[in-house]
């Protein structure tokens, strides 16, 4: 199931207030803020995550994308820009 | 190939394919503006000299013109984005001048050469010029306009995926220097 981040109503970023031990069933409640990744769309997740497959390398996932490089390195500097507001 | 791979092909293929292509048709280019009697003095613009040109005059001009347009577009690049690459710059100018170089066969047709030349006579004199020179010169005006805007698209397109540029302001600083090369480039070769 997909994780939702942003708020279905005004599009504020969610908070987790409940987890659960699917072992055996303690819930832990309260308002903790989501990580800083987790906080961006699934797509730029799982591009950071292939990015991290690929050994970090833009050429590699440019290649496995059909992309040029320029597009890619264009891509994760939106994706830094984009991380970099989310951190303040 | 999608629409969008045909008005930005720097999206999506190798740089090293793509300077390839160039280089193929800047060798092209040479043999074209020395058939056709035209030299490229500056990046999209071709002149017709008075004086007779030797293969290598076209080719010393063209290669000045567009390494001029190349080292510019690159100190430029790198004000908007340090990152920027030179292969990505020298791509931009390469592959763009594409659509230019394929339209270079019209404009050695001995025909439209004479058209050409009677209109710029004709220059300040309407009057004198030929109907059907004129008729001549709109007509391949119009075939060689579709590629020269291409050509642009190719340009701009080439340019931001090269600095990934997406300020208004370096657009238009983009299209002022861009300007400025054409120009000086002209004023120099």
């Amino acid at each position: 199931m997909k994780l939702p981040t942003v708020c279905p109503s005004c599009d504020h970023t969610l908070n987790v207030s409940q987890m659960k031990c699917p072992s055996c069933a303690t819930q832990v409640n309260g308002d903790y803020e989501l990580p800083v990744l987790l906080k961006l769309s699934r797509d730029d997740q799982d591009f950071i995550l292939n990015f991290f497959l690929s050994s970090g390398s833009i050429k590699e996932m440019a290649k496995q994308a059909e992309l040029s490089y320029p597009t890619m390195r264009n891509k994760m500097d939106d994706l830094i820009e984009k991380v970099k507001k989310l951190q303040k | 190939m999608t629409w969008k791979t045909i008005f930005n092909p720097f999206e999506k293929f190798d740089e090293k394919h793509m300077l390839t292509l160039g280089i193929i048709f800047f060798i092209i280019n040479i043999f074209g503006c020395f058939y056709a009697g035209l030299i490229n003095d500056s990046i999209f613009h071709l002149s017709m000299p008075d004086d007779e040109q030797t293969i290598w005059d076209v080719s010393r001009i063209n290669f000045l013109s567009y390494i001029f347009a190349m080292i510019v577009l690159l100190v430029f690049s790198k004000f908007i984005n340090r990152k920027a690459r030179i292969i990505d710059i020298i791509n931009t100018v390469l592959v763009s001048q594409i659509p230019l170089i394929i339209a270079m066969p019209m404009m050695g047709l001995p025909f439209y050469k004479a058209a050409l030349s009677s209109v710029a006579r004709g220059e300040g004199n309407p009057a004198n010029v030929e109907m059907l020179d004129l008729i001549i010169v709109a007509v391949g005006g119009c075939a060689t306009l579709p590629l020269l805007v291409y050509s642009f698209v190719l340009y701009f397109n080439g340019f931001k995926t090269a600095t990934n540029v997406k300020k208004w302001q370096h657009i238009v600083a983009f299209a002022v220097t861009s300007l400025l090369i054409t120009i000086t480039s002209q004023a120099i070769f």
